[in-house]
């Protein structure tokens, strides 16, 4: 099963951190793509070519996590609406055809690409995504207003975008290196 | 004021989920406004939701994926979908209508619907243990904290009660009139046997363990049954919705009722709330550190509060300070 495995390694942790775009609990993503990867295993999906194989899997984890919010939200109908109202409106901006950058690009690449961002950008980023302190505990850290961070982090995330989806990616390539195909 | 500003700072207080209601709302009106402002958002929520650093374990991902496809095959684990407990009155309001209906569909199916017999209530207050003794000859010892109720007689050879709370049972064997227990989580169908049974509102999980004989756990509809035998447990995690059955010191877990308390790796936090229950103290604790120490250890009954404090500050990084007529502070202080 060769091929199989390949896939997996390839995409598991992609998708893994797709799926946690709309279920928060990782274990119930964890279970979304068990039953996704079985469908690939039992229907021979791994036989499809490359670009249709991965819109699959992410169109399918999309669709996976879609289905477990559905039934969560039939069953805590008084508890927890709203919540799950923001993450249908998101599930359906996907649908409709918004590519994620996590599906785009290779997750090595958004590390590098944060690494590459001005230093005050850069380190807000890090604390707060790799280290996972709250705003309140990177002010404290950092020693910088609130808002500031908040604000900082906001301009972060745009730049990033900016560095991932404009011409910037192609000179943030030869910064890191990355060899060129011909 | 500068607007753009408050909505990116808005939008950020969401991603890093410290939205107050307030927020909420504001953000919601001002995501309906127009199509233009979903964009902005949700891109930037791809753009955070994309830098999120997890380690690359694909490889155990792998092996597990394999582990639970063969499970899968001989179908012995099965992922467990419950209705999700949700702590509050929502929660709570939910459960109850589902145990209405499921008491709906009981007296449906049940032909000559039989007049109730009256109800008994036993509760055992924080820092006792108690034990009863049914109509049948069942022995029950309760553990603090806990609620048992019981038909007065067992009309029909019916043998049910409910629990809320921990209790060891010691059923008296009739093959004919199954013995059931039943709790908020599952019920526990037994016929001659010794089990312990821990269930408590404010735990996230709930576990039944055997010593001697057989039992079936009754969970979902009622209509799925996991069968345990002597030496295993039966774990549900109520947050995750997941039960697992594994080899477990049974004996352990119902040292409790002779009045010793053995633990092997136990949740600091569901220790806390352990002792809490048996000594009818509060223990109050804010570190992340603590939350996250296991624990194994004994304690005898007949010691108090202050010696079993004093014990666990001699084997774990803790103090603890007295703050007023039964209520303690647990702080973390690395050795």
């Amino acid at each position: 099963m060769a091929i199989f495995e390949q896939i997996f390694q390839k995409y598991y942790r992609s998708l893994l951190i797709y799926g946690l775009k709309f279920i928060k609990d990782e274990d119930d993503v964890r279970d979304v793509l068990q039953e996704v990867f079985t469908t690939v295993w039992e229907n021979q999906k791994y036989k499809l070519e490359e670009t249709h194989l991965k819109s699959y899997l992410f169109n399918s984890v999309r669709n996976g996590c879609l289905n477990y919010i559905r039934h969560q939200s039939v069953i805590n109908k008084h508890a927890e609406n709203e919540k799950w109202g923001l993450q249908l409106y998101e599930l359906n901006f996907y649908k409709s055809g918004e590519t994620s950058l996590i599906e785009k690009e290779d997750l090595g690449k958004i590390y590098s690409a944060i690494d590459s961002l001005p230093v005050h950008y850069k380190e807000i980023i890090e604390l707060s995504r790799f280290e996972g302190l709250k705003n309140k505990e990177i002010s404290e850290k950092l020693k910088i207003p609130l808002r500031t961070v908040e604000t900082r982090l906001f301009r972060a995330l745009s730049g990033l975008r900016k560095v991932l989806t404009g011409n910037q990616i192609f000179i943030l390539m030869n910064l890191v290196g990355e060899p060129v195909r011909r | 004021m500068n607007h753009k500003t408050d909505i990116e700072q808005l939008v950020i207080r969401y991603l890093n989920g410290e939205c107050s209601i307030t927020d909420q709302q504001e953000l919601k009106h001002w995501l309906s406004q127009s199509d233009e402002n979903q964009k902005i958002f949700y891109r930037t929520k791809d753009v955070w939701d994309a830098s999120l650093k997890k380690e690359d374990n694909t490889r155990e991902a792998l092996l597990q994926f394999y582990k639970q496809r063969a499970l899968q095959k001989q179908t012995s684990t099965k992922v467990l979908r419950l209705w999700k407990v949700v702590a509050g009155i929502a929660a709570v309001f939910v459960i109850g209508l589902v145990s209405i209906f499921i008491l709906n569909m009981l007296s449906v199916e049940t032909p000559n619907v039989r007049s109730e017999a009256a109800m008994m209530s036993f509760k055992v207050p924080f820092g006792s243990r108690s034990e009863v003794n049914l109509p049948d000859g069942t022995t029950v010892i309760l553990n603090s904290g806990s609620e048992l109720k019981y038909p007065v007689t067992f009309v029909d050879g019916k043998r049910e009660v409910s629990l809320n709370g921990e209790a060891f049972f010691e059923v008296i064997s009739d093959e004919a009139n199954p013995f059931i227990v039943k709790t908020n989580y599952f019920d526990v169908q037994v016929t001659g046997t010794q089990f312990n049974v821990c269930s408590y509102t404010d735990d996230n999980f709930s576990n039944v363990s055997l010593l001697e004989g057989h039992v079936g756990v009754l969970f979902g509809q009622k209509d799925k049954v996991v069968d345990i035998v002597p030496g295993q447990q039966f774990y549900l995690d109520k947050e995750k919705r997941r039960y697992r059955v594994s080899e477990r010191d049974v004996d352990m877990e119902s040292s409790w009722k002779d009045g010793e308390f053995r633990f092997k790796e136990i949740a600091f936090p569901d220790l806390m709330k352990r002792l809490e229950r048996w000594y009818d103290v509060r223990l109050s604790y804010s570190a992340p550190e603590l939350k996250e120490m296991l624990y194994s250890g004994n304690f005898r009954n007949h010691e108090t509060i202050w010696q079993v404090l004093d014990g666990l500050k001699l084997t774990t990084p803790i103090d603890y300070k007295r703050l007023g007529f039964r209520k303690f502070e647990i702080i973390y202080k690395p050795m």
